[in-house]
């Protein structure tokens, strides 16, 4: 398995300092750009995809993982935390419907019936993308304490932060396209 | 040496770096603006620029249709007498270019870097390669728009960190992208836009409103005032095309994780944003003032220039880090697209994915690589489609591996490999990802069986759902509004509501319409009211 840490020339740990390793990136792009003289394309595919890991904590506490302790984990994902996966899916359900709706929609007076029904609707989803934000700076907090006591932590640590907050992400990333949509097309 | 070559909807330009600068050639008669015009006689040698513009069967604009099998129409609108591809009228261009290039320097010109609108799909960039290769030369790369304008922009800035968005709305196509500049590092965030959306569809539709031909509203719009429209009509006509920008703006900023007000620069590019209007909608966008130091019509072909300086060695201290502006993945289960390359994705980059066969017999694996945002791989271009073949085992044990790998040109390779026995089959993407004329017509001849039998029915249908959405949305307006809804207005509603009733049992279509049209007018103070209501808070 290669190791990203190594080829970025940053310490293997599972906090990084973004800053840093986005410096040593571009410092190293700039030698192996299939541009520069002596670049070379496959060698830059490379340093992109381990710059792609360590930038994402859910890749790089996964590589981390696989890299010190030769651990993948076992291939069943735990489940996510439910509650908000209930509350997720069900605002996401209720805005795509809102969406469908509001685009079928085909006189003015039921659009404007329509605003303050939108304006719910984005509170909603506010509100859940808030919780999702509440969890997500908790795993911030949850990776800075396994980096203080980094090496001692066990792989199983690491993978399950990585799992939880990969969910997260996810929902982040999904919370803010609808409610991007939402704006968009009133 | 290597030349920059902007090849533009409306204009092209050629270029190459001259003694640490970059230098755009003159023409012999000495213009540097080419138009994209092209002329092909039946008989005798085809010609561009100036010379093709004395010939009302130019084709123009020919940018817009590449990617296609074959070029639509002339300039007049007429069809074409005989099947040209869209690449060979773009080779006669480039062609024309070579040769200003070759006489102003007096050497041969082998190399090219050639720009393509960020938003360029694969079948639009291969497309444009091919052009180049057509005209003779060896293009090196093909360099996306808005960030050629940001090296130009940013050269001489090399020291300075700095967040920018360059706003490109040329003749025919719309981009923008979001970079940050930096310790000699040009590195591209996000892109967003439109290869469609251009001064072309100003004209169009200013021709339209104003009655007049494509050439006199293109020059109308110079000068409105002088060709007579009046600046309310002018006004609104415009804007409703550039109107059509914001979106992408607003996405290109939400890809880049920033905020309008994270942008320290907004700099414009493309003959379009000459317009007041236009610099006021972005001041609007943005919430800043423009930046104007570019060229509208030459910062892309001076940036054009500087990469190939980057490729030959003759600009140094420069990375270009580009992203692909589109997601790469392929169909899975169920008719989705499962994604491999995210769009704004650092390119050179490779990615990969492995499958296993699903049952005992199976002998080889269909792979269709697509590209687009969509959820459903249908939604989506469909690049090509492959057959990885392997040898027959129980269910679950062949492993294939599928690999993508796009090149500094945002141009996609894929890799298929049977793990077991290490075979590599690498797949060509098909250049032009048009359907055939039999498909178009087949998928018409489907949709034709589906459709309503009777016309009038169907209308008679959709008449209904709009009452069906209308009526409970007026109940509703009317007892949110209250007192805010004078008699005489509850009057008018209500009667309206009575004869799109009366209509409906009457089986009417004709009626019904002129119904719903009258109920739309009656309630429209009620709508406009309703917006103001919320957007004070009031409800």
């Amino acid at each position: 398995m290669k190791d990203c840490f190594a080829l970025l020339g940053v310490p293997q740990r599972p906090l990084l300092d973004e800053k840093g390793l986005k410096s040593a990136y571009f410092r190293l792009a700039a030698e192996c750009h299939p541009d520069a003289e002596g670049g070379d394309t496959d060698k830059f595919r490379e340093l992109q995809e381990a710059y792609q890991t360590l930038k994402d904590p859910v890749f790089r506490l996964r590589h981390l993982a696989g890299v010190v302790f030769d651990s993948l984990g076992d291939s069943s994902r735990p489940s996510p935390q439910s509650d908000l996966f209930l509350q997720v899916g069900q605002v996401l359900q209720a805005t795509k419907a809102f969406r469908l709706r509001r685009e079928k929609s085909q006189s003015a007076l039921a659009r404007a019936v329509m605003i303050s029904e939108g304006v719910k609707v984005r509170e909603e989803l506010g509100a859940v993308t808030e919780a999702v934000e509440q969890a997500l700076r908790e795993a911030r907090v949850a990776l800075g304490l396994l980096d203080k006591r980094w090496p001692r932590v066990a792989p199983e640590e690491l993978l399950t932060l990585a799992s939880g907050w990969r969910y997260l992400t996810r929902w982040q990333t999904e919370l803010s396209g609808a409610e991007f949509g939402l704006m968009l097309e009133a | 040496m290597i030349v920059g070559i902007d090849l533009g909807t409306t204009n092209s330009l050629i270029g190459a770096m001259d003694a640490g600068f970059p230098v755009l050639f003159a023409d012999k008669d000495g213009g540097r603006l080419t138009p994209s015009l092209v002329f092909i006689p039946d008989e005798g040698e085809p010609v561009a620029g100036r010379q093709a513009a004395q010939h009302a069967e130019a084709i123009f604009s020919v940018k817009r249709q590449m990617g296609n099998a074959k070029v639509e129409s002339n300039r007049e609108g007429g069809l074409l007498k005989k099947a040209i591809a869209p690449e060979e009228v773009a080779a006669v261009i480039l062609k024309k270019l070579k040769a200003d290039a070759e006489r102003a320097s007096g050497q041969p010109v082998e190399r090219a870097v050639i720009t393509v609108p960020a938003y360029f799909n694969e079948a639009q960039r291969a497309a444009t390669k091919r052009a180049g290769e057509l005209a003779g030369f060896t293009v090196e790369r093909l360099l996306s728009e808005p960030t050629a304008a940001a090296l130009a922009y940013g050269l001489d800035r090399l020291g300075e960190k700095s967040k920018v968005a360059v706003y490109d709305f040329g003749g025919g196509t719309f981009d923008v992208s979001v970079l940050e500049l930096g310790e000699g590092v040009f590195h591209v965030l996000s892109t967003h836009g439109d290869t469609h959306l251009g001064g072309d569809d100003l004209d169009a539709a200013l021709a339209a409103k104003f009655g007049i031909s494509r050439a006199e509203a293109a020059d109308g719009k110079k000068d409105p005032s002088g060709a007579g429209f009046s600046e309310s009509d002018f006004s609104a006509t415009c804007l409703s095309i550039i109107e059509r920008t914001r979106g992408h703006c607003l996405r290109s900023l939400h890809d880049a994780g920033l905020k309008a007000g994270d942008i320290e620069e907004v700099i414009l590019v493309g003959g379009v944003t000459r317009m007041p209007l236009v610099r006021e909608f972005v001041r609007e966008v943005f919430g800043r003032e423009p930046n104007l130091s570019q060229h509208p019509d030459e910062a892309v072909a001076l940036g054009a220039v500087i990469q190939a300086g980057i490729l030959d060695g003759s600009v140094q201290n420069v990375t270009l880090l580009d992203v692909t502006p589109l997601s790469l993945g392929i169909e899975t289960f169920g008719g989705l697209m499962n994604v491999l390359i995210p769009r704004n994705t650092t390119i050179p980059c490779k990615a990969g994915e492995m499958f296993t066969n699903a049952a005992i017999h199976q002998e080889a694996m269909k792979i269709s690589i697509l590209q687009g945002e969509r959820e459903m791989a249908a939604d989506n271009w469909k690049l090509g489609e492959f057959s990885i073949p392997f040898t027959p085992a129980a269910r679950g044990l062949v492993r294939i591996g599928v690999q993508f790998e796009l090149d500094a040109n945002g141009l996609l390779h894929v890799l298929g490999r049977d793990v077991a026995t290490g075979d590599d089959i690498t797949f060509a993407i098909r250049s032009a990802v048009e359907v055939s004329d039999e498909a178009v017509e087949k998928m018409l001849a489907d949709s034709l069986e589906h459709a309503f039998e009777d016309m009038d029915d169907r209308q008679f249908v959709e008449a209904g759902l709009k009452a069906d959405e209308m009526l409970p949305a007026v109940d509703t307006a009317l007892q949110r509004l209250g007192s805010a809804v004078t008699g005489e207005e509850r009057e008018a509603v209500a009667a309206w509501v009575e004869k799109v009733t009366e209509a409906r049992e009457a089986r009417s279509l004709r009626r019904l319409k002129a119904a719903l049209g009258g109920l739309d007018a009656a309630t429209e103070p009620l709508a406009a009211r309703l917006v103001e209501a919320v957007m004070d808070g009031k409800l």
